[in-house]
């Protein structure tokens, strides 16, 4: 039984301290309180009143395990504050925050171009129920859907890549600067991207991720650890249990470019694969194992 | 009239035939300069769907794969993609003992830490086990293929065990699966 602060986890590749400007998981700051003189007021009693109860939504804590997540509550809080839309048809490009570096900028561009080439010899089941046939128009489709803006963001987390705050704007992704800031295949950037992408659905309840079970082993017996920080995944929102939320969607689209991609170099192909296979591992529940199993054989 | 129709029909044969079975065309030889410079393109433009990935590698010579595999020593540890890049286009040209040392070598590496910097960070440290392994999973594969194929065998199982030695999670992990799925 997943416990109830269920959690949604912002992927990483790469690490290193992202901008210290940015507020964390708190939406815009009003005042940093860093910048003029201070003025010389007099001096008087003041006893501020009590905040509304929900004028300061409380965050959730992050357990340092794995990387930032959002509880089932903060998914709805979103869905009160922006309605419980399906994913529009791309009325047009995303649009990057000014200060989204260009070259993140470039390289996200970049990436998005490189799966927006590619094309496939069918698709399988899943496949075809989540995006539809493997083609670049369909993948690009698919983004611009479900994000109409990028900015920049820590995640949350020293390891984050991206992420997506429901609670703030279900329709925006936030980059960190890791994105660019290592070397590693571009499918792997791709994965992140549309992991994320995923959790901008709030008629899905931004696909909150479920506990991981307690204990948590791979086929070899070995335990599942966090392939971001080393840690225990026992008891942590970081899996899903649905072939259908951001890991299970994105291990798919991944398998499908690994195993029908005719447009792909074989390093493309292998990259997805290898990718893919150590995304499955954060599918929990028989029945959905076994679905994504059948599934690729398709 | 119908004599030009006939001519269409067989140009649209011709054309087909061609098509289903385009006549072999030799590559050309390249200088052993020309592809290591082809290769630092290839690494420079970051584009892991580049078709010359495909194309442009086949048949290397003794004297390339030595360039390549000194690029590849040459190469900061922390290039993760672009190591495994090098070992994937040397893993297409497997034919001596030497080729698969190299396998061997770069499977039995010492464990990227951090992809900030490789020897530096403890477990914390930046990089999912995937991408910080990459250069080692790459040879596993190729290791992989060649079970599979039931080809050099022996060579293949050596690439398996310096991984699973080394211990970079990842490669360890998928180097148990294939000793125990070729027991
Ligand atoms: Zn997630």
């Amino acid at each position: 039984m997943p416990r109830t602060s269920i959690a949604f986890l912002a992927l990483a590749l790469f690490a290193v301290p992202a901008r210290a400007d940015q507020a964390l998981d708190l939406g815009p700051r009003l005042f940093d309180g860093s910048a003029g003189a201070v003025a010389s007021l007099p001096k008087f009693n003041f006893t501020p009143s009590r905040p509304p109860a929900q004028a300061e939504p409380k965050r959730s804590k992050q357990s340092g395990s794995d990387l930032f997540y959002f509880s089932p509550e903060e998914a709805a809080e979103g869905m009160k504050l922006f309605g419980s839309k399906p994913p529009a048809p791309a009325a047009g490009d995303f649009t990057f925050d000014d200060d989204v570096p260009a070259d993140i900028q470039t390289q996200m561009r970049s990436d998005l171009a490189f799966v927006g080439g590619v094309s496939g010899d069918g698709a399988t089941p899943l496949h075809q129920e989540i995006f539809g046939e493997l083609s670049g128009a369909v993948y690009s489709a698919f983004f611009k859907s479900r994000v109409t803006a990028v900015g920049m963001s820590n995640c949350g987390s020293s390891n984050a890549v991206a992420c997506v705050k429901p609670f703030f704007d279900p329709s925006k992704m936030w980059l960190t600067q890791n994105y660019i800031r290592f070397s590693h295949p571009q499918i792997a950037r791709m994965m992140v991207v549309y992991h994320e992408a995923r959790h901008t659905e709030t008629s899905n309840s931004n696909w909150y991720h479920a506990s991981c079970p307690s204990p948590f082993r791979d086929a070899e017996g070995n335990e599942i650890r966090s392939i971001w920080t080393g840690s225990s995944l026992a008891g942590e929102p970081a899996c899903d249990s649905t072939p259908r939320g951001s890991y299970g969607s994105s291990t798919i689209m991944l398998k499908n470019i690994q195993l029908k991609c005719t447009s792909c170099t074989a390093k493309v192909r292998m990259d997805a694969g290898l990718y893919a296979d150590d995304q499955f591992g954060r599918i929990i529940g028989e029945d959905a194992r076994r679905q994504m199993i059948e599934d690729f054989k398709k | 009239m119908r004599r030009a129709a006939a001519a269409a029909l067989a140009l649209a044969w011709l054309a087909a035939a061609c098509k289903v079975r385009p006549a072999p065309v030799p590559p050309a030889p390249v200088p052993a300069a020309g592809r290591l410079a082809l290769l630092e393109d290839v690494l420079q433009a970051k584009n892991d769907n580049d078709p010359r990935l495909d194309s442009a590698f086949s048949a290397l010579s003794e004297e390339e794969k030595i360039q390549f595999r000194a690029k590849y020593r040459a190469m900061p540890a922390e290039s993760r993609n672009e190591r495994g890049t090098v070992v994937y286009l040397l893993g297409q040209n497997l034919a001596s003992a030497d080729d698969w040392g190299f396998l061997r070598e770069v499977a039995g590496e010492e464990p990227c830490l951090s992809l900030l910097a490789c020897t530096k960070g403890g477990r914390a440290g930046p990089g999912d086990e995937v991408t910080l392994a990459y250069p080692a999973l790459v040879a596993l594969k190729r290791a992989e293929a060649a079970l599979e194929a039931g080809e050099s065998v022996a060579e293949a199982r050596a690439v398996i065990a310096a991984a699973e030695a080394a211990g970079a999670p990842a490669a360890a992990r998928l180097a148990e699966r294939l000793q125990k799925r070729f027991p």
